[in-house]
């Protein structure tokens, strides 16, 4: 199977002298296309750096990470936000919605920077994400697990490769959890996509393809995991 | 110092920009009130010390003789009354010919009224009765000095005279030749000082007696101005006119008033603004710290004690605003009364401290930080600790924008456009703050150059639209068809008629007002009148109607006290002239009203004569002013050409000062607008920095976004801009209603450019402001705030 995204020794350091941290400490690792890759691990252990420089929303200090094919090392400003806008969707625990659109309105925000058809791939995403009849209401009167849905649906808009997701349950009760890892997981199951999700959540691992945990900024494990559950059948 | 303060100090450190932007403008209402109020109490101080100094007449009476000082003597509450005489005639100075005025002292010997500061020489001496003393406008303009000739044409022709010193005088400290000539050119006018005998040589229809008086200074001025002017009606006075309404005096004064005018309204819009940036930011500022006060609260700090912490901010900012306004304010208004008194030659420049000008600034500005911290302060203390700990923001609920809802097809823009409409929503109290700030600043700049527009509309109606004539040409013989027809004939003379102009006093119901009749021909060229000038009956200046209550129809009566009678005329209708409240007849008309009168009055000679009467011409195009002139003065019997469009120079050249006071008012009101929209901005940013971060995120790039946050804030700005434009035409339409009188009807008049400039330099002032903010952007460290929910 190919490879999705490639990390090469990253490390990541905040701070200068005495007060640099040392976020990520040679980071090595490969999650094939058209995987879930879940990032364990305790808090500051470097998983939301490790999904920043996959995403390039930060450059590492030290190494490489190639991500859909591109060198994300020494991309400037304009090349970082043209692989954000073409290569990767992004899923936030605290959705960051625009609250003065409606949902449909926050997806096509989106859908308008990537080309024609925006209507199209809008209803297409609208029904991915099972928001059929709710996409004109502004973010304040959907329901925590719906927003959350917005922001899937504003990651798959763009159609991207790969999807990265921080937390993406971190704020929503077990039923709705599970809706929305239900909902990634079929995006990969159903396509090519590469779904890399951060938690510290240790029974959302069982559904992904691959477990890698960190710990102190180095990479301490990575299992891969044939046939994993659907997120249904997990307690949690 | 306690926590709290230690805190309130780090959080101005954080905000040190906004925070900046606030004292700027509390510092810019401050400043501008302690200058333009110190500087009109400066020169209220100034002007009183000069007029006490000098005995400055409470009242003069014109058109009465030496016994009415006993009468004037006889009212109460006035304390002194002198007798004096003065004329109006030709006078020459090293071959410069200009109509000058001679006054005769005041009294018998040296005047009690309105005496005269001599700055060079010597008074008047008895052992020289042909000396005189000059007074200093004319010395400068004339160059005239102690020991130098002065000739003035006498009833025998040219009389010498030798000046024996200069000196100022109280009346004419801004050189007036009367109410309704107050900018005389200065090299068309002149006054000199001699012994009354020297009057004796001049002819008699020149000279004006006058009584002079000086109430108690216990006495209630317009009581004893009430009864003097009855006394002087029932004397025949021509005119009494209070030192309110002396025409030097009430020159200086309409500057008076524009200070005291601005020390109220525009450091009133400065200190509004301020407030409204202290409110945007205190706003922000107690939202973001939700948490903090709720675990202040929960730790047991009293409602009272965070609202005081909270209010401090507004007090420390107003603090910090007055020590910068203040004292660059009050020593703006010292430097303004010294330049001003200096530029107006009054002899006494006060430039006092005065303590209530301190205690105001510091009061408002107190008041301003005050107020606009209150409502965010006492917001602060009404958290529920409980919910503000745990920092949740409430949801801010979604909706269409106002012109999606007017208009439904805009829900069809695309949807960045769409999010820039409902930003503007998104915090109504903010926009309108915003908007309103933009208005104010709209308001300061446009109230200043409306001054100016309204200035130069005036001039070009006076003199392209009513004073057509190029030049007034005096002869020394009579004034028929010939001498006309002589100055008609000069090479580039396009046309010449008779002007009269005699000074006349109208009585009406409400009171006597001084003017000048003046005659023209009906198929005048010289003058524009909007109905053309009618054969019978006279129209005069609409303001006549104010100051004597006679209407259009009435028969009216005009006294002519130079030639010694009067005549009766229907008022037959008004004209709205921009300068002076004249009265106009037609020359036939005039004659036979002359003749009908006092039967020992030649109507045809008072109009022939040169003494009332002056040739009007106008140039053709295409020929050089100065060489036509030249050729009209070297016509016989030609006394002086007086250049009607000199005032129109003289003035066009004062614009400069109107320049640098739009100047200072443009940067004044693009610092104000700058501060309210960067504020603004800035907690828009940060407000929904998570917004952004995520959006860059999501792979829209920087232009794209600085095109959003632009245009949100350029839609504001322009919302602001129309009710800025509206609210500086009605409030300069205010200013110029207060400066409005009988010598001045003016109107508050904008050019459509000057709407246009005001409106760009607002945008330019958005667009710099917005500098920062994007800049702001620029910096977010997307990775970081997405993490965070944003506060």
């Amino acid at each position: 199977m190919a490879v999705a995204i490639t990390c090469s020794d990253v490390h990541k350091t905040y701070g200068e002298g005495e007060a640099a941290v040392e976020a990520l400490r040679g980071v090595t690792l490969e999650i094939p296309q058209g995987e879930v890759a879940v990032i364990l691990g305790p808090s500051a252990s470097g998983k939301t750096t490790l999904l920043n420089q996959i995403g390039a929303l930060e450059s590492p200090t030290h190494g490489d990470v190639i991500a859909n094919g591109v060198s994300l090392a020494d991309l400037d400003e304009k090349q970082q936000t043209e692989y954000r806008l073409n290569s990767v969707g992004f899923i936030f625990q605290l959705y960051n919605l625009v609250p003065t659109l409606t949902a449909r309105e926050n997806i096509g925000l989106i859908a308008e920077l990537t080309g024609s058809d925006v209507e199209q791939r809008c209803d297409t995403v609208i029904e991915q994400v099972s928001l059929t009849g709710r996409e004109s209401h502004f973010p304040a009167q959907l329901s925590g697990g719906e927003q959350q849905r917005v922001s899937v649906a504003r990651g798959l808009v763009k159609d991207p490769p790969i999807l990265l997701a921080d937390e993406p349950t971190g704020a929503l009760d077990i039923e709705t959890g599970t809706q929305i890892l239900t909902l990634l997981r079929n995006l990969v199951d159903t396509g090519e996509r590469t779904v890399v999700m951060v938690t510290h959540n240790p029974d959302i691992r069982r559904i992904a393809h691959r477990v890698i945990e960190l710990r102190d900024g180095e990479v301490t494990d990575i299992r891969e995991q044939a046939n994993p559950p659907a997120p249904a059948d997990l307690q949690w | 110092m306690s926590y709290l303060s230690t805190k309130r100090r780090r959080d101005f450190r954080a905000s040190r920009r906004q925070f900046m932007a606030v004292y700027i403008t509390i510092g810019l209402g401050i400043l501008l009130f302690a200058s333009s109020f110190d500087a009109y109490r400066n020169l209220e101080a100034s002007y009183s010390t000069t007029y006490e100094r000098l005995a400055f007449s409470d009242m003069t009476i014109s058109g009465v003789d030496d016994s009415f000082t006993t009468t004037a003597e006889g009212i109460h509450g006035v304390s002194d009354a002198e007798y004096r005489r003065q004329a109006d005639l030709p006078m020459r100075v090293n071959g410069e010919v200009f109509f000058g005025r001679i006054v005769g002292p005041a009294g018998s010997g040296s005047s009690e009224i309105n005496r005269l500061d001599i700055t060079d020489g010597s008074a008047l001496d008895e052992s020289d009765l042909t000396g005189s003393v000059i007074e200093t406008h004319m010395a400068t303009e004339f160059s005239v000095g102690t020991g130098d000739k002065v000739e003035v044409l006498g009833t025998a022709g040219w009389i010498e005279s030798t000046a024996l010193g200069v000196a100022i005088s109280a009346e004419y400290i801004w050189p007036a030749r009367n109410r309704q000539e107050i900018f005389p050119p200065p090299e068309t006018f002149g006054v000199m000082f001699v012994d009354d005998s020297f009057l004796d040589q001049v002819p008699a229809n020149t000279i004006t007696e006058q009584v002079l008086t000086r109430y108690d200074s216990s006495a209630t001025v317009s009581t004893v101005d009430e009864k003097l002017t009855e006394a002087s009606t029932s004397a025949g006075a021509a005119s009494a006119i209070p030192q309110a309404q002396q025409s030097s005096n009430e020159a200086l004064q309409l500057d008076v008033q524009g200070f005291a005018q601005m020390s109220v309204a525009f450091p009133a819009l400065f200190l509004l603004a301020a407030g409204m940036a202290t409110f945007i930011l205190m706003t922000r500022i107690v939202f973001s710290q939700r948490s903090v006060i709720g675990t202040l609260r929960a730790s047991g700090v009293s409602r009272r004690r965070l609202e005081r912490h909270y209010l401090s901010f507004g007090l420390t900012a107003a603090v910090v605003g007055i020590a910068i306004g203040l004292p660059l304010g009050m020593l703006a208004g010292w430097l303004a009364t010294g330049a001003y008194t200096n530029a107006l030659g009054i002899p006494d420049s006060t430039a006092e401290f005065h303590l209530l000008t301190p205690v105001i600034g510091i009061a408002f500005g107190l008041l301003t930080g005050l107020l606009a911290a209150w409502v965010p302060a006492r917001s602060a203390t009404r958290l529920s600790p409980a919910d503000a700990m745990r920092g949740e923001v409430p949801a801010e609920s979604g909706s269409r924008s106002l012109p999606e809802r007017i208009l439904p097809p805009l829900r069809n823009l695309p949807i960045r456009w769409k999010m820039v409409l409902r930003g503007i929503g998104r915090s109504p109290k903010r926009t309108i703050s915003t908007a309103l700030g933009v208005a104010l600043a709209v308001i300061v700049v446009l109230v200043s150059w409306g001054m100016l527009d309204s200035i130069q509309v005036l001039l070009g109606d006076q003199f392209n639209e009513i004073e057509l004539q190029d030049v007034n040409v005096a002869m020394a013989a009579e004034i028929d068809d010939t001498t006309v027809d002589q100055i008609a004939s000069i090479e580039g003379v396009d046309a010449a008629e008779p002007m009269v102009s005699l000074t006349a006093a109208v009585k009406g119901p409400k009171g006597t007002y001084e003017t000048q009749l003046t005659g023209l021909q009906t198929d005048t060229v010289m003058h524009g009148f909007p109905d053309g000038l009618p054969t019978g009956g006279i129209i005069a200046g609409e303001a006549l109607s104010a100051e004597t209550g006679v209407e259009v129809g009435d028969e009216i009566t005009v006294e002519l006290p130079t030639v010694g009678t009067s005549i009766q005329e229907k008022l037959v209708g008004f004209v709205s002239e921009p300068m002076g409240t004249f009265l106009y007849i037609d020359n036939t008309a005039l004659s036979s009203a002359l003749d009908a009168g006092d039967p020992g009055v030649d109507g045809s000679a008072v109009l022939q004569s040169p003494v009332n009467t002056t040739v009007a011409a106008r140039f053709a195009d295409g020929f050089d002013r100065d060489a036509i002139i030249a050729d009209i003065k070297k016509t016989d019997s030609v006394v002086t050409v007086i250049d009607a469009k000199a005032l129109e120079q003289l003035l066009d050249q004062s614009m400069s000062f109107f320049y640098v006071f739009v100047g200072i008012m443009l940067l004044f009101g693009g610092a104000m607008a700058f501060a309210l929209i960067f504020n603004t901005i800035s907690v828009n940013v940060a407000e929904r920095s998570t917004e952004y971060a995520n959006m860059r995120a999501n792979g829209i790039s920087m232009t794209t976004l600085a095109r959003l946050v632009a245009g949100e804030n350029m839609i504001l700005t322009m919302i602001g801009i129309p009710f800025g434009l509206l609210g500086g035409f009605l409030l300069g339409s205010q200013f110029m209603k207060t400066y409005s009188s009988d010598q001045f009807q003016m109107t508050f008049s904008v050019r459509p450019s000057t709407l246009i400039l005001c409106s760009l330099a607002m945008l330019v002032v958005a667009g710099l402001s917005l500098i920062p903010a994007l800049r702001t952007i620029r910096r977010l460290s997307i990775a970081e705030v997405v993490r965070e929910r944003s506060l």
